[in-house]
């Protein structure tokens, strides 16, 4: 981002790289309990994202400095596999997977209801198999189906999705080009029932009326994503009836 | 049961969907109270009873209660207690004072080891949830004979059946003695066949999409059994 304004992202025509419209999502697949051993689990591809989200306890919390007398730890491990880009990762933690994970682990904490299991833990083990952009949403929206389907108690789901500005020009969730060479990510959590927002960060420069642009986009979005993990979560259970 | 709410019990709903309420009852499990009215907090379908509103999750850990009869194993031992996996997010105790032998202080390995199982008790949970456990009682006992199997403490209801019918059944055809547990694990005893049926329908059970009889799920039971 930044000195990188001027590479072409938008077609004369208005449409993007991918041929898509500036306030359009990329295609989006959400299923629910893939991972058999684990409590709940969730398997979300966003474009060419793939995350694998499995989500474990509540279990005891160890080591026992990290309990809280008064609720549970939410213990959110964010890891890049090292063939997830064409660029292979190190495998272990790194600056950025530790940040993603305090992210998502404290936006998770809005929705879960972290007061009915003290001293204990939640473990939450987000995998990105295959990234372009926007890995960080496409992992924290998974992570909420996850831990509905381990039915872990949550005041509400969470949708993460991001808008951006590229050639000057808002439009929602970035993919790799508009990543690299926009202008502006505004990457939210919001609570799709009460519209709260659980985090928000900004990488770049938006103007108020951008901003505002970008806000509207991403609620809109935030619906569409709302409604495909309600489906994928009812038809694990719902068996035909609903 | 009015036939707004007979509706309400077959809905499923997801964290955070509002629940009608016109019929003013009281929030239970798995429901929130707020300003805007009702809210679940799990996956599972909505029940009513005796003016309570209630979800039956449909995937949930369990959380012991005093007084439940629970299936568990020794995870690990002091010289005073042995500390039991009963599948909660939190190790049971059972302290030799409360267990059936006259056990000397260092000598608990005389009666079980780590990885025994036993049928025992909830006898008190406290606030910081520590869960302290008896096997002083009627039928509580260590578990020798037989097999433990795990149908999840959401499934007990479904298995046991109205009335205790399904398990009725499950006992007839199979032959065998089974003893279900709160925390959602069976203990079956019997032949070999007996029990190899008794597993097929737990897996049955553990894989259900309705942790609630109903019709439907009576209907899949006895499709079930007639399989077999």
């Amino acid at each position: 981002m930044g000195g990188y304004g001027d590479v072409e992202l938008i077609k004369s025509n208005g449409e993007r790289l991918d041929g898509r419209t500036v306030d359009e999502l990329r295609p989006i697949t959400i299923e629910v309990g893939v991972l058999p051993a684990a409590r709940g689990s969730c398997r979300m591809t966003w474009g060419l994202n793939i995350a694998e989200v499995a989500v474990y306890g509540p279990m005891e919390a160890h080591p026992r400095k990290i309990q809280r007398p008064d609720r549970a730890v939410l213990d959110v491990r964010y890891n890049m596999a090292p063939f997830s880009t064409s660029d292979r990762i190190r495998p272990g933690f790194n600056r950025r997977s530790r940040e993603i994970s305090k992210v998502t682990a404290e936006a998770l904490e809005s929705i879960v209801m972290v007061e009915m299991f003290p001293r204990s833990k939640i473990r939450v083990e987000i995998e990105i198999l295959c990234a372009e952009a926007g890995t960080r949403c496409c992992g924290i929206t998974a992570a909420a189906v996850a831990l509905a389907d381990a039915g872990i108690p949550m005041k509400d789901m969470l949708v993460s999705v991001a808008a951006g500005k590229i050639n000057d020009i808002v439009v929602l969730d970035l993919d790799k080009a508009e990543d690299n060479y926009g202008q502006a990510d505004l990457p939210v959590g919001i609570l799709p029932n009460s519209k709260e927002i659980a985090f928000l960060q900004m990488d770049g420069d938006l103007s108020p009326e951008e901003f505002e642009l970008a806000m509207k986009y991403n609620m809109k979005a935030v619906d569409e994503i709302h409604k495909l993990q309600v489906e994928a979560l009812k038809s694990k259970y719902s068996g035909g009836e609903n | 049961m009015n036939e707004v709410y007979s509706g309400a019990q077959e809905r499923l709903v997801i964290p955070g969907d509002r629940i009608e309420n016109s019929g003013g009852l009281a929030a239970g499990s798995g429901i929130l109270k707020t300003n805007d009215g009702l809210v679940a907090t799990q996956l599972g379908h909505v029940m009513e009873n005796n003016g309570v509103i209630y979800l039956q999750a449909s995937n949930s850990t369990y959380i012991p209660r005093s007084g439940d009869l629970v299936i568990g194993f020794v995870n690990s031992m002091r010289s005073n207690l042995w500390m039991f996996d009963i599948g909660g997010p939190f190790e049971a105790l059972l302290p030799m004072s409360l267990s059936p032998w006259n056990t000397q202080y260092g000598d608990l390995e005389e009666h079980m080891i780590v990885g025994d199982y036993a049928l025992l008790r909830v006898q008190e949970v406290d606030s910081q949830h520590g869960v302290v456990c008896t096997m002083k009682g009627i039928g509580l006992r260590k578990i020798s004979t037989g097999v433990v199997e795990n149908i999840g403490s959401n499934s007990t209801k479904l298995f046991i059946g109205v009335d205790g019918s399904n398990l009725q059944k499950i006992k007839q055809q199979s032959g065998c003695r089974i003893t279900v547990a709160d925390n959602g694990r069976i203990w079956v005893e019997g032949s070999d066949k007996g029990i190899s049926e008794v597993r097929n329908i737990s897996a049955y059970f553990s894989k259900s999409d309705t942790p609630y009889p109903n019709l439907k799920s009576i209907k899949n039971f006895n499709e079930k059994m007639e399989e077999l």
